[in-house]
């Protein structure tokens, strides 16, 4: 495949990095990221991603633009209010660079869509908001077999780690279930401020990169948790589980069902093991 | 291509092109060879002539590695030269001491 002199003066920048080079903008053409959420987390994820050259972009998110969104999903402008944040989000990708191939799902992940919505991608980008969607991604990405990056942000905190089938651990070996709601406030309820979320996601697109690309180290086996209070980053080993209930030795998940419920049900069913 | 075997060379029968700064160039650079600064953006590489092998440097060989692939995708006969200019400038003085 030959660039022409738009994508080679466009990705000058980073053709002549190592690490990427011809060899790497090729396969980043090539790739097809997911980026489930265009809010806080996807924002800067769609954008840095699109801004790299990644051939196929798919967005989901079923929402549409509101003012109080403004002040950290920065891929969203004023003149969006009221219009459906995937296509606030496309127009703004093309705006960035028109190469990027844009799919849209104005849709919530749910366990009837996620297998259909992520089969053609190569790397998953989970930044949603809410646990139900964080472990049916886990889930959904375990059972089909598709790498992907889990993280979250709560206030000025973030965690992230990504998952390659059948090689690390899994969300729910770190955590096999939801924390309780009390613990576990969405951005509403607890604030946020917009370059936590920011630097998480743009964490998440330069995993997707080195996925796409083989640079580097991901975040295989381990939990990123970073502090922006007090600027500590740390990084812990978390090994794989074999009591993990879905990609462990005797798995009780072995299809998707309802999220809310099932969390619940699980919890019961691990509290009485 | 070893900075020897460059040295050899009949340059009349290659494009050369030459990837560092034009004030470089001024200092120190080859005749005939085509400038295009890096920091300028590659677009222009679209420009190379064909009909002649091509070879590439820059001050030390690193990022003409990789301007090289591009320019064989583009479907030229390439030649990247190790060590860059640097290294030939070395093989060059070597006769001269």
């Amino acid at each position: 495949m030959s660039f022409s002199p738009e994508e080679l003066e466009r990705y000058t920048r980073q053709l002549i990095l190592k690490d990427v080079g011809a060899k790497g903008q090729r396969k980043i053409k090539d790739g097809k990221v997911l980026v489930i959420g265009a809010g806080g987390l996807g924002s800067t994820a769609i954008m840095y991603l699109a801004a790299a050259g990644v051939g196929t972009l798919g967005i989901v998110d079923a929402d549409c633009v509101d003012l109080t969104n403004l002040q950290r999903q920065i891929i969203h402008t004023t003149d969006d209010l009221g219009v459906p944040k995937v296509e606030s989000a496309a127009a703004t990708v093309k705006a960035l660079n028109p190469n990027v191939e844009v799919v849209t799902y104005k849709e919530y992940v749910t366990a009837e869509n996620i297998k259909e919505i992520i089969e053609p991608y190569d790397f998953i980008i989970d930044a949603t908001d809410n646990f139900p969607a964080k472990y049916l991604i886990n889930d959904a990405c375990v059972l089909f077999e598709k790498p992907f990056s889990h993280a979250g942000i709560l206030r000025f905190e973030g965690q992230m780690t990504t998952y390659l089938p059948g090689e690390g651990p899994c969300f729910r070996c770190m955590f096999p279930v939801p924390p309780p709601p009390e613990l576990s406030p969405t951005c509403k309820e607890a604030g946020i401020i917009g370059a936590v979320p920011g630097v998480v996601g743009s964490l998440q697109a330069v995993e997707a990169i080195k996925f796409l690309t083989g640079a580097g180290d991901l975040l295989v086996g381990k939990l990123l948790i970073i502090d922006l209070l007090t600027m500590e980053f740390h990084t812990v080993n978390m090994p794989r589980e074999d009591s993990c209930p879905i990609c462990g030795k005797e798995p009780v998940i072995t299809s998707l069902v309802e999220y809310e419920q099932t969390v619940c049900d699980l919890k019961d069913i691990l509290e009485n093991e | 291509m070893t900075p020897r075997e460059f040295a050899e060379l009949d340059f009349s029968q290659y494009t050369l092109l030459d990837l560092r700064e034009p004030s470089e160039l001024i200092a120190d650079g080859i005749e005939g060879a085509l400038n295009m600064p890096v920091s300028q953006g590659l677009g222009a590489l679209a420009t190379v002539p064909a009909g002649k092998p091509v070879i590439v440097f820059c001050r030390v060989g690193v990022i003409s590695e990789e301007v090289a692939e591009l320019l064989a995708d583009l479907g030229h006969d390439v030649y990247n030269l190790e060590g860059g200019y640097c290294a030939y400038r070395a093989v060059k003085h070597e006769g001269n001491d």
